[in-house]
């Protein structure tokens, strides 16, 4: 900053006689010269700049905290501030219950809404003002306190003197502004003025339209690298938890239960292990553990306090007598016919006495005898005031049945909690803890990797493939999105395509190692997943060692019902293991490779249904249709052509229900003719009154082996034989014959492709038959007519606003010459 | 100020009107007005519609009149165009889509739609927050207006409406705050708006330069008052967005009308109003889950509360240890 002018003439006044000299000396000040200079930004000293404004944000902030700012500082303030709301609100939204890659996605518009605001007027303003003016609209200079400016800013201040002859002549010219024309320099001055103004004004006109939607259009773009880097990164991250399991899992130790149970333990050591008592350490130990675990472990825990014993002391009969006068106010009996003594008598020896579970509960129909006793007595000795037979009942209900009465005579047990008793329960809860972090940690990967939720890494995979078919099928993207209205119109498209494809051998070849690719890709990605891997660092062994490990420490401390939930139905040892159905450990396997089947099944049905189209294309490997009738040839394979691209688990289970011709042409018996993939009917179709067939148990056999049972195309073999999925489509059509094909349906019993049914359940059905293809263009259509939709809005928008803008650049400026006079 | 020629005769025109005949002069010189609900509400009409068509006109014109408060004002454009955008951009394209994603797209979008809302009403409102209890503790009322009269160039040779009307507050230049407006015209009285500050701010009575004592003093002030009202009008308006995006908020915009003509509707939508407005309220207090994802509401309330309170703290106290006087006090001092 410059001197104070004020403060050196004092200074100097101070320092100096007083008397006339001084005042006579102040004509000699003046100004000290100016040291403003025009700022010359260049991409190399962005960094540097950048520092020196964060440096200059940061004293402007410290001078106004201290109430010591200028306007120019306190101007930055401003922008200090937006930017901190801004982040705020990124900070809040990235802490709340939304999917990773949305988190991140928060902090991208953020940074986008602030880009687009100061990228906007240099892309749409300053960049075309210089190309067609010459003129830089958003020059910056230093003034002499070090106060970086924009140029244009104040036009009623325009620091002109920072601009040399030369530079101003050369924008002259750029803008045509006659050479010889009188004071040039001011003239073309107020030309640029001119021009600023305009385009300033421009950018408050146009600032408020382009910059939401810059930003959305920036966050759309970013929006699938954004997903990609999240998604692989959460990928890696969830392998790790696999691969560095045995240094990952202790950080997921949490020793709540074991801390609150030594609480308990300190606090109650060898005094009697009251029901409630039994109950709050069940209740720790079991704490956060799923309802079946803690089932069996309070299962346990009960053998494992040895069997109940109870001591009916005189706190005891007190708390009897209370509970009983309270029952019976309650029912509305005034008198108690029960007190102390009585009590006393009936119980007798046993006061005072260990208790077994049956003893405490004869002295208790004891008691209840006894009272009985006396109210039949009361009654008879006073009908008049004579309880009735309702009021008895409820009175025995609410005594016994509501469990008050059996809960106060067992209130005092015989059971102690010893130190033998706590070592036995440190142990059953070191083991569950264990067992628990390292199950979290199981959980956490299944849950990146597979979960049925947004981002999990087999949905980004999903959607990464089936957003790719259409470009892959070659699909016209209008049409396609003209179809997203109904599935029916995307099964059309689809089986055109289909057969398009299926006709044409190179294309055919291209599709299907493009989608042997994808499968495979996905294979890779869920590799730690896989059920079949024998390695020692895949989750299904390390799934196994965390169970079983539990399970045997488990079964070492009698454990023996929570060792089962664990693992499954073992005789003697652990390792032997009769069933493990219903088990933890198998609903830990069955979820990854259900969500797995689901996914697999779905691609390889499309494979299938590909070459299927290809056989029938060829005709070749269609042994199912070999001594049929034309006619139900025909039949069939427009059945298949359906079901491969539409059908649901729904049509599977009920046989299909196809309107067919009752009596076909038996006597054609020649093959169907193909052309360029479709089929040329001869008969299908000719006929009215079209009805199904329930009787006809062939038809869905032949149906279900022409697509799951005869031999696949040569061409599909000779690309599947270089992969790695062979044997899983072999597989795949097995099973899908087996659960699906010879599934039972009441309706339709003998419809079955083998000899016998088999009892696959509904869920394994539905996860064979996966999603239809048209299903799955038709969710991919429509996510593409969003986004589709959307950028035509707003980024046609955009485009009209940005044109508009750069064309405005030809209207400003605009200013007559001064006309010459005559004498010029 | 040195008044152009031609004003002379117009100095009864309104800055309003075309006919001279109608028009009043609404101030003749730069006037101190009071700092009222009216005053303000009449000063940002006056800025919004200016900047929508004068101010918009003169510098789409390139107007060598145009000046930099024109163009500062013209800064509303944006901010509301800006925020009418930002709804359109979450929800005009939701009805083209199927239904299901239609719905999903809408319950977001009309969330944001809110959340631009919320952050300008909250952006304007909580900016007494901090000025108000400023002046309640010192006396110094940082958005005092006045309006300026403004004289400009004729645009051409019979242009006779050159003058114009700014709104201005007192302190918004902090290098050149308006001392000169705070002085009473009444000679005798001149400082009585700087003998009651200095009272105020406890610096006595009967002081002989008051306005000299004080000047200083309430420069500090207006400069850390403006520095606390902007930070915590953001973080307030940060706050509004996060208000605006809580779930019981979507009760109320599934019954939202404006259909004053059908009252009964109308009537249900206000009591879904503040059903919502309370249960969102607590939502975003409250906070679901655990750690940071439950208690960021609080942060984010705190925070911004925080910002107003320790921005009015730093602001009146320790105001009076200034030792920048210019001159001494106690010196005798000629002055020509």
């Amino acid at each position: 900053m410059g001197n104070n002018l004020i403060n050196s003439y004092l200074n100097n006044l101070s320092q100096q006689d007083s008397g006339g000299y001084v005042l006579s000396n102040r004509t000699f000040i003046k100004p000290l010269p100016p040291k403003g200079h025009l700022v010359h930004k260049n991409f190399l000293e962005l960094p540097a700049e950048t520092v020196k404004d964060l440096s200059y944000d940061a004293r402007s902030f410290k001078k106004a905290l201290k109430g010591k700012a200028n306007d120019h500082e306190l101007g930055k303030i401003n922008d200090i501030a937006m930017k901190i709301g801004g982040l705020a609100i990124a900070g809040y939204l990235m802490t709340k219950k939304q999917p990773p890659s949305e988190k991140v996605m928060e902090l991208v518009g953020f940074a986008s809404f602030f880009g687009a605001m100061s990228l906007w007027p240099k892309l749409a303003l300053q960049l075309p003002a210089k190309l067609i003016h010459g003129i830089n609209i958003r020059q910056e200079y230093v003034d002499s306190y070090g106060r970086q400016k924009m140029f244009f800013q104040d036009p009623q201040y325009i620091p002109w003197d920072l601009v040399s002859d030369k530079k101003i002549n050369q924008i002259g010219d750029r803008m045509r502004v006659p050479k010889d024309l009188p004071n040039r320099r001011e003239f073309i001055q107020e030309k640029m003025k001119k021009t600023a103004i305009q385009n300033n004004t421009m950018w408050m006109l146009t600032a408020g339209f382009a910059t939401p939607i810059m930003s959305a259009l920036v966050c759309n773009a970013c929006e699938k690298p954004v997903k990609k880097f999240v998604g692989d990164y959460r990928s890696k991250q969830a392998d790790k938890l696999i691969t560095d399991f045995p240094k990952i899992f202790p950080k997921y130790m949490d020793n709540t239960n074991f801390r609150n149970l030594e609480n308990v333990y300190k606090l109650n050591k060898d005094k009697p292990l009251t029901p409630e008592l039994v109950k709050q350490i069940k209740k720790i130990i079991t704490y956060g553990f799923d309802g079946i675990t803690s089932s069996a472990v309070n299962s346990d825990l009960d053998e494992l306090f040895g069997s109940k014993k109870y001591i009916i002391d005189d706190s005891v009969l007190d708390k009897t007598l209370s509970t009983v006068e309270s029952v019976m106010h309650k029912t509305g009996i005034k008198n108690i016919f029960l007190d102390k003594n009585t009590l006393k008598n009936i119980l007798k020896d046993n006061i005072d006495k260990e208790l077994s579970e049956q003893e405490a509960d004869k002295m208790l129909r004891l008691v209840c005898a006894k009272i009985k006793q006396n109210i039949l007595q009361f009654n008879s000795v006073h009908p008049d005031e004579s309880i009735n037979d309702y009021q008895i009942k409820m009175l025995f209900s609410k005594l016994v049945k509501d469990d008050s009465l059996p809960a106060v005579l067992k209130s005092n047990s015989a059971n102690l909690l010893t130190p033998a008793v706590m070592k036995k329960l440190k142990s059953v809860c070191a083991i569950l803890t264990d067992f628990k972090a390292k199950n979290n940690v199981l959980d956490k990967f299944i849950y990146m990797k597979a979960a049925a939720a947004p981002e999990s890494v087999i949905a980004n995979t999903w959607n990464e493939i089936t957003s790719s078919f259409p470009e892959l099928f070659g699909i016209n993207l209008k049409a396609g999105q003209y179809s997203r209205f109904d599935r029916k119109m995307t099964g059309k498209l689809i089986r055109e395509r289909f057969e398009a494809i299926s006709s044409d051998n190179t294309k055919y070849k291209q599709v299907i190692q493009a989608l042997i690719d994808k499968i495979s890709g996905l294979d890779a990605k869920m590799k730690m997943l896989d059920t079949s891997s024998a390695s020692k660092e895949s989750y299904v062994s390390i799934v196994d060692s965390v169970f079983d490990e539990a399970a045997l420490k488990l079964d070492n401390l009698d454990m023996k019902e929570t060792a089962k939930s664990l693992i499954g139905v073992y005789e003697g040892n652990v390792k032997n293991v009769k069933s493990s159905k219903g088990s933890l450990k198998n609903i830990q396997l069955s979820y990854v490779s259900n969500r797995l089947l689901g996914i697999r099944s779905s691609l390889y049905r499309l494979l299938n249904s590909l070459d299927f189209y290809k056989r029938i294309s060829t005709l070749k490997n269609i042994q199912a249709l070999d001594n049929l009738p034309r006619e139900v040839k025909e039949e069939i394979v427009e059945l298949c052509k359906k079901i491969t691209v539409e059908g649901t688990t729904a049509d599977f289970a009920t046989k299909f229900f196809d309107l067919r011709n009752p009596n076909p042409n038996l006597s054609d018996l020649s093959q169907i003719e193909v052309k360029d993939g479709k089929v040329i009917n001869k008969y299908l179709n000719k006929t009215k009154d079209l009805v199904d067939l329930p009787n006809d148990k062939n038809f869905f056999k032949n149906v279900m082996r022409l697509m799951y049972e005869n031999d696949l195309h040569p061409e599909t073999v000779n690309l599947l034989s270089n992969s790695v999925i062979t044997n899983e489509v072999k597989q795949y059509r097995k099973d899908f014959i087996e659960d699906v094909g010879n599934a039972f349906y009441f309706a339709k019993p003998y419809h079955i492709v083998g000899n016998s049914t088999t009892e696959a359940t509904l869920y394994t059905k539905f996860l064979r038959v996966g999603m239809p293809p048209d299903q799955m263009l038709n969710t991919t259509f429509k996510e593409m007519y969003h986004t589709k939709k959307w950028l035509k809005m707003f980024g046609g928008f955009g485009a009209v606003l940005l044109g508009v803008t750069v064309f405005s650049q030809f209207l400003f400026g605009k200013m007559k010459a001064p006309e010459r006079s005559k004498n010029d | 100020m040195i008044l152009p020629v031609s004003s002379n005769k117009n100095n009864n025109m309104s800055v309003f009107g075309k006919d001279p005949k109608d028009k009043k002069l609404m101030y003749d010189k730069d006037t101190l007005l009071e700092n009222t609900f009216n005053t303000r509400m009449r000063a940002n009409y006056d800025k919004f519609t200016n900047a929508l068509t004068i101010y918009l006109t003169k510098g789409l014109k390139g107007s060598k009149n145009a000046n930099f408060y024109e163009f500062l004002t013209m800064g509303m454009i944006p901010y509301v165009v800006g925020s009418i955008t930002l709804m359109s951009v979450f929800n005009s394209a939701n009805k083209h889509f199927s239904h299901f994603a239609g719905a999903k797209a809408s319950a977001v979008g009309r969330k944001m739609a809110l959340g631009v809302l919320f952050y300008g009403i909250l952006k304007s409102v909580t900016k007494s927050f901090v000025t108000t209890p400023v002046k309640w503790l010192t006396g110094v009322d940082t958005e005092l207006p006045y309006a300026k009269v403004n004289y400009e160039l004729p645009e051409y040779p019979s242009d006779s409406d050159i003058t114009n009307i700014e709104n201005h507050k007192v302190f918004e230049s902090k290098d050149f705050p308006r001392w000169d407006l705070l002085y009473n015209k009444d000679v005798n009285k001149r400082n009585e708006y700087y003998d009651k500050v200095a009272k105020k701010l406890g610096l006595g009575d009967n002081l002989n330069d008051s306005d000299q004592e004080v000047k200083p003093l309430i420069k500090k002030i207006a400069i850390k008052t403006d520095m606390a009202k902007i930070l915590s009008s953001y973080l307030w308006a940060a706050a509004g967005v996060c208000y605006a995006f809580q779930d019981p908020w979507l009760n109320y915009l599934n019954a939202a009308t404006l259909k004053i003509w059908k009252p009964k509707e109308f009537i249900h939508s206000l009591k879904v109003f503040k059903r919502s407005a309370v249960d969102s309220a607590k939502s975003f207090f409250k906070g679901s889950g655990k750690g940071l994802q439950k208690h960021s509401g609080k942060i984010m309330l705190g925070v911004a509360a925080a910002s107003s309170i320790i921005g009015v703290i730093n602001a009146v106290v320790n105001i009076k240890n200034q030792k920048n006087d210019v001159i001494d006090k106690n010196r005798k001092s000629v002055v020509n």
